[in-house]
């Protein structure tokens, strides 16, 4: 029998959930999680884009899709573990895994898909080094992942 | 010619909702719909349809009963920019005993093209069991006429 450990690197966003992201079921509204999922690949995005790579490469997102397993109120403190997988020439997808800190609990399980389009003619392009530097890191095969995503 | 007559006996309804117009801050860096609104725009739709289409549908909001979003999935068909209006058609899927699938496509008027498209799926729970719930009978009344 063969043993191993795996240790998996992540991109990590925190956020607090404020009043503001809950209704009057007092628990964050669902769109809030999709606005997190942005918010966290733009974190993971950002050293890139400055106004040179901007004018010549728009990241276009694809395909989205969110599972929610448990609500989360104002205060609790929210960390999303950013991965990628199923890199390829021209697009790549990125796995969000929502959990409250302190407890673990399993809050949601997103995922994007996104692809590089040329800012002026907007036909796909090839990744950007950068980008594709980025996501190497935090690449996982999903396979091999606890979660399906 | 069978299927004809079942189709005009039974039409599948689709709700409407036209009230999205693109303003600046709906728009990215690129000039383009940022995807991000289709998700709040859907939580929009399904609420103008609860509102319009049940009569007691806020006496069931103060029941223990409570509808939940369970997952949610959006594909981007088609960019959209500013001053671009749409229309929200709606309509209902794989309805079970607590659950049914709301199908959001938001139809571009100007290029004539389904920008998006958004599946999400609900559940009824009871809050005070925290069990899972039987679909109220006054939205399962309604929702099988939107079914696809």
């Amino acid at each position: 029998m063969e043993y191993f450990s795996y240790s998996q690197k992540a991109f990590v966003y925190k956020y607090v959930v404020m009043l503001s992201d809950t209704d009057q079921f007092k628990h964050m509204s669902f769109a809030n999680y999709l606005k997190l999922m942005f918010l966290a690949s733009d974190a993971l995005f950002v050293s890139c884009f400055d106004v040179e790579f901007l004018a010549n490469n728009r990241s276009k997102m694809v395909h989205s899709r969110m599972q929610f397993k448990h609500q989360t109120v104002a205060g609790d403190n929210i960390i999303i573990n950013v991965n990628s997988s199923e890199i390829n020439a021209s697009q790549f997808s990125l796995l969000f895994t929502f959990l409250i800190e302190g407890s673990a609990k399993l809050v949601g399980l997103g995922r994007q898909t996104y692809k590089f389009v040329s800012s002026h003619a907007q036909k796909p392009i090839p990744l950007p080094t950068r980008i594709r530097d980025l996501l190497i890191p935090i690449e996982v095969d999903e396979k091999n992942l606890l979660y399906a995503y | 010619m069978l299927i004809e007559a079942m189709e005009q006996l039974n039409p599948t309804k689709v709700f409407i909702y036209d009230q999205f117009r693109v303003f600046f801050k709906h728009t990215d860096y690129h000039g383009f719909v940022h995807p991000y609104n289709y998700f709040e725009w859907t939580s929009y739709v399904r609420e103008a349809f609860f509102q319009e289409t049940v009569p007691n549908f806020r006496e069931i909001l103060e029941t223990p009963i409570k509808m939940m979003t369970v997952k949610i999935s959006s594909s981007l068909l088609s960019d959209s920019n500013f001053g671009d209006t749409f229309e929200a058609r709606l309509v209902v899927g794989k309805i079970k005993k607590v659950s049914f699938d709301m199908i959001i496509r938001f139809f571009n008027l100007r290029t004539q093209k389904v920008a998006c498209e958004t599946i999400h799926t609900i559940v009824f729970v009871d809050s005070q069991t925290a069990k899972f719930a039987d679909i109220p009978s006054e939205m399962k009344t309604v929702i099988i006429n939107y079914e696809e």
